[in-house]
């Protein structure tokens, strides 16, 4: 488990907010201290992804994206 | 969006986490949105669509966003083209793609860009090119 002090904490609050999905910090104190956790998320397997991407664009034709886009030149 | 190789290629470390950046997020939508623009090319109500599913994909998928500071990435961008600005191809977009990676430090860089491979290649970044 990360640890962070009371004085990187309030240099840095953001290092809070930044912590990764099932990732715990301890934030140690004289009264036990703060513990923050961020669950840790359900993901998706390519293939839902992919599923959903489908749905959403299944009347989109096949395009050469990188030639439009200029990135070939 | 019916790309095969990005799509192997997304299987292939589906398991990992796939960073993001305000900046890679910018130009992946505008992008999209710049497809709108061809004759045969999606509809904008789509690629909406899509834009909020890319949101989704990062609480529910495998994408978390990282914040980089920006200015410290400039900086860099500067670095990299007095380092390589006279020998690579260098877009100022595509450099800073790369002058980010110094800060989000990622296992693997992934580009269909050709010149963002190079460069980062150049910079010792581990990069894999998409063909």
């Amino acid at each position: 488990m990360k640890t962070l002090t009371r004085r990187q904490l309030s240099r840095e609050p953001g290092s809070l907010k930044n912590i990764k999905p099932g990732e715990t910090v301890l934030v140690p104190d004289d009264d036990g201290g703060l513990i923050v956790t961020r669950r840790k998320k359900h993901r998706l397997s390519a293939e839902q992804m992919f599923g959903e991407l489908d749905r959403l664009a299944p009347q989109c034709p096949p395009m050469d994206t990188r030639a439009f886009l200029g990135d070939d030149d | 969006m019916q790309h095969g190789r990005c799509r192997a290629i997304f299987a292939q470390y589906q398991s990992d986490d796939w960073i993001t950046s305000p900046w890679s997020l910018f130009e992946t939508v505008n992008s999209l949105r710049q497809l709108c623009l061809k004759s045969n090319g999606p509809k904008p109500v789509v690629i909406e669509a899509i834009r909020r599913q890319l949101k989704h994909w990062h609480t529910r998928g495998v994408f978390q966003t990282e914040m980089p500071d920006l200015q410290e990435g400039v900086i860099e961008c500067q670095q990299l083209s007095a380092a390589c600005g006279t020998q690579l191809k260098m877009r100022s977009a595509d450099v800073l793609h790369v002058a980010l990676l110094e800060q989000l430090a990622p296992d693997l860089f992934l580009t269909r860009d050709k010149e963002q491979h190079a460069l980062a290649l150049n910079r010792a970044f581990p990069s894999r090119l998409i063909p």
